[in-house]
């Protein structure tokens, strides 16, 4: 089993943290936190992800013993200074571009939505790979519409400037 | 009136998930039911702006929340024209059908 779960560091060295399993806080303080009986069992591997006072995201894998959560130290310190929840912004961005109506507004949201539940099952690195994918299939429908609008009312505007003006 | 095959699985996803039917749901429900990779969400849009401007859909707005990074849903509904047309849409496809599995079976008798 891995999961993901984030914890905001407190002070130098220490850190608080809930691990949210079914929306019951299970741990309070990853380092030495006991088990509750069937919702993490041994051998169990949890990624700690969490955040320090820089905003900057690292990354530690959690062995669960006999009884007792143990953090095997850093993986890596990632220089990503978005929160984990927010998807890529230069993607965002580009999509922000072509959906002009509120209607494509919702559009980001349901990506927004995915890209959350992505995160919570895959983590943040596909979560991130898959929005770009999605932004990038995206991006040529919406910009073909926003075309076709423009186009559209183009044609109307030239026509009514002939027939009133000319 | 023309209803492409995106427009056709739209809207039957639309009337299946009533009346909780937007953009992430319909692209679940057609991955669910068809198994091929759902439209992608532009593409979805398109589709339903194309859909709304001809009168086929009703769409509204619900409310923002903070799992969609403060955006709302837009919840989608097929109007009567929009049914009426969806039914024409997939008779003509069925009359289509049958016309060629008549065809292949009288192939496949030649053939033998």
């Amino acid at each position: 089993m891995s999961m993901l779960i984030e914890a905001r560091l407190v002070r130098d060295g220490f850190f608080s943290a809930r691990l949210a399993i079914a929306d019951r806080a299970v741990i309070d303080n990853p380092i030495e936190a006991y088990l509750e009986d069937g919702i993490l069992s041994k051998n169990d591997e949890v990624i700690l992800t969490w955040i320090d006072k820089r905003t900057k995201i690292r990354k530690s894998i959690l062995y669960i013993d006999e009884d007792h959560v143990m953090v095997t130290g850093a993986l890596d310190e990632a220089t990503i200074r978005t929160r984990s929840d927010q998807p890529p912004p230069v993607a965002e961005f580009f999509l922000h571009l072509v959906a002009r109506t509120k209607n494509q507004q919702a559009a980001l949201g349901d990506l927004t939505e995915t890209f959350n539940r992505n995160c919570a099952q895959h983590g943040r690195a596909r979560a991130t790979r898959l929005y770009w994918v999605e932004a990038l299939r995206s991006l040529w429908p919406l910009f073909r519409r926003m075309i076709g609008r423009a186009v559209k009312w183009g044609v109307i505007v030239d026509a009514m400037k002939h027939h009133f003006f000319s | 009136m023309q209803l492409t095959a995106l427009d056709q699985k739209v809207m039957l996803a639309a009337i299946n998930l009533h009346p909780n039917a937007y953009g992430v749901a319909i692209q679940g429900h057609i991955r669910e039911r068809t198994g091929e990779d759902p439209p992608s969400i532009g593409s979805l849009y398109a589709a339903i702006e194309r859909l709304e401007d001809r009168g086929f859909i009703r769409t509204r707005l619900g409310e923002p929340t903070k799992e969609r990074g403060g955006r709302a849903k837009l919840y989608v509904t097929v109007t009567a024209k929009g049914q009426a047309t969806l039914r024409q849409s997939l008779q003509a496809l069925a009359a289509l059908q049958q016309g060629a599995a008549g065809n292949a079976l009288a192939t496949r008798e030649v053939l033998a």
